[in-house]
């Protein structure tokens, strides 16, 4: 009871973080709404060369889960570097329930919020041009297993910022990597599998080009490798994070900055 | 270690329990030790102050028993549960108030501070009615829907010690709970723990303040370079120094020189010390341990009388806490 509890109270202090920083919240919502604009009126200027498909529809999508995975991917280490700064991470540490439940109820409020805004931003513009994109429910299918494999990079990144407090750098380099690798034909570089953007992208395509219903699809080999990958990836993620996590406190490095 | 005698256990319940505790930290292939084979224990609703210099380690122990820092050698029990094997359990039935700002989040209010943190623990919903009772008593009551950062560092301090007690925990780690604090805050801080005090938790308090520990602390736990020094109860302590102390005040009327006076007296006894001195009356403290030292001082007297500098108070000297732990930081009692 005691994990729900805290796990409703951490959603809500997310939301309150929100209210808190109302500048930082507001040009986000506008920075978003212009990218989205833009991309609906057709202006391709977000490099469309990134996505597969050449279609407004695709570089739509292409964005929004390409934003999901960069969202999602620094969470954990951008949540350890603010917890250092501001000096609560050490009492994170001491708290009874346990230092990764508490990475674990952030990640999870945090995606739920994103993508809250995410649906909300995107209908409000759909409403307001009167011009619609039609999105595929196992979209969400292919979302949620692209993200195991993005919180098993952010669990290393986070465990990495745990040893080195800032790594700002390598998450721009880690980043760029996973947008490049987008664009490289799977035929070429069947690795792409372990890369979430892509993994998801190829999958939103497939599911496009062949009208998988949720049996078909489950059944593919691309949706069954990319599953056990991103779940490999995950775990990956979790050795490496527990790891950093007993590095940092057999330096005794927890809090410094 | 041990330069007075250990407290002896009573049998009572011990909440933590730490044995040969050792921490060795390697800069450039160099082995420092930061903890060298301390050994304590805090029973139940006793108050026991960790006292040394900046360095001394005291923050150290407290990351260890945390299970902040991993420590080389030793055993803790906290709880009667083993860290850091059984770190989840144990931390159930402990409260803790880090030292510095770094335990609430400034952009939320008290309350939400307060419902925040209390969710991390392994206890019921909170009860309202406790929560408003305790914001009273830290005397924050009108101030629970105010943002944390717009709260004095005091009235952070208070939050900080009233979200521990709220938490309902068996022992209470408190690491500097004075530091940066005003005079006017200090004081609140001490009396809002001496009123802690008088109830059944156990405290742990890590802290160069000896105002703070002398207030509040059944037994003092003293460390110096990582070592420990002193395991002792305050009043054990204090009786030690009274024994032996005596302050001598006379007054300069022909003024004399100092320096010749100081001469003379240091030359012909050497365990004074001259303490302080204006223009008119010097202070002496003479340090009775032995037989001579207690002649010195007769044969001081006889010193001024001959002369003819008046002595105008010869007492024993209530001796000052921090002094007493200056003392012993100096290594004074050893020799």
């Amino acid at each position: 009871m005691r994990y729900v509890r805290f796990f409703i109270f951490s959603f809500y202090k997310e939301l309150l973080n929100k209210i808190r920083y109302p500048i930082n919240t507001v040009f986000g919502i506008i920075g978003w709404w212009v990218i989205f604009l833009l991309l609906f009126l057709g202006i391709n200027i977000f490099g469309p060369s990134l996505f597969e498909g050449d279609g407004q529809v695709n570089l739509i999508k292409g964005y929004i889960l390409w934003f999901m995975v960069m969202a999602n991917l620094q969470e954990i280490s951008d949540f350890i570097s603010e917890e250092t700064k501001i000096g609560t991470i050490s009492f994170l540490f001491v708290q009874p329930i346990g230092f990764s439940w508490i990475v674990f109820a952030k990640v999870i409020n945090k995606f739920i919020i994103i993508s809250l805004e995410l649906v909300i931003i995107l209908f409000a513009i759909m409403l307001s041009i009167d011009k619609y994109v039609v999105f595929n429910k196992l979209y969400v299918v292919v979302v949620l297993v692209s993200m195991l494999s993005i919180w098993g990079w952010a669990l290393i990144l986070g465990g990495i910022s745990l040893l080195i407090q800032k790594i700002d750098s390598i998450v721009s380099i880690i980043s760029i990597t996973f947008s490049l690798i987008a664009v490289i034909p799977k035929e070429k570089f069947y690795l792409k599998i372990i890369f979430p953007f892509s993994y998801g992208m190829d999958l939103i395509y497939s599911i496009d080009a062949n009208m998988y219903s949720i049996m078909q699809l489950i059944r593919t080999r691309e949706f069954i490798m990319g599953t056990i990958s991103s779940l490999a990836i995950l775990l990956f993620g979790l050795f490496v994070f527990s790891l950093c996590k007993k590095t940092a406190i057999r330096k005794g490095i927890i809090g410094y900055y | 270690m041990d330069v007075l005698n250990r407290a002896e256990d009573i049998g009572e319940e011990i909440v933590l329990s730490i044995d040969g505790l050792s921490k060795r930290y390697y800069k450039t292939k160099k082995m420092t030790f930061a903890l060298k084979d301390i050994s304590f224990r805090v029973r139940q609703g006793e108050i026991v102050g960790l006292l040394g210099a900046n360095g001394a380690g005291k923050t150290t122990i407290i990351k260890c028993l945390t299970g902040l820092v991993k420590y080389d050698s030793g055993e803790i029990t906290l709880n009667s549960f083993k860290i850091p094997e059984q770190q989840k359990h144990a931390l159930n039935d402990v409260a803790i108030v880090l030292e510095g700002n770094r335990n609430l989040y400034w952009r939320l209010t008290v309350m939400e501070n307060i419902r925040y943190f209390l969710s991390l623990r392994k206890m019921g919903k909170p009860d309202e009615k406790s929560i408003d009772e305790m914001l009273k008593r830290v005397s924050l009551h009108n101030d629970k829907h105010t943002l944390v950062e717009k709260l004095s560092r005091g009235m952070q301090q208070k939050l900080n010690i009233a979200i521990a007690l709220l938490c309902k925990a068996k022992l209470i780690i408190l690491d500097e709970p004075t530091l940066g604090l005003n005079i006017i805050a200090n004081h609140e801080i001490v009396k809002l723990l001496q009123e802690i005090k008088l109830q059944e938790n156990s405290i742990l308090v890590a802290s160069h303040d000896m105002s703070l520990i002398e207030s509040i602390v059944d037994r003092v736990v003293l460390i110096k370079n990582g070592g420990m020094l002193v395991d002792t109860d305050v009043k054990s302590l204090r009786q030690l120094f009274t024994s032996t102390a005596y302050r001598m005040c006379v007054e300069n009327k022909h003024n004399t020189t100092l320096q010749r006076i100081i001469d003379d007296i240091t030359s012909k006894y050497g365990s004074i010390v001259i303490d302080g001195t204006n223009e008119n009356m010097w202070q002496f403290i003479i340090n009775i341990y032995d037989k001579s030292s207690r002649e010195n001082a007769i044969e001081l007297m006889s010193y001024f009388l001959a002369n003819d500098i008046d002595i105008e108070k010869f007492e024993r000297e209530t001796p000052d806490f921090q002094h007493i732990v200056s003392r012993l930081l100096s290594r004074e009692l050893e020799s």
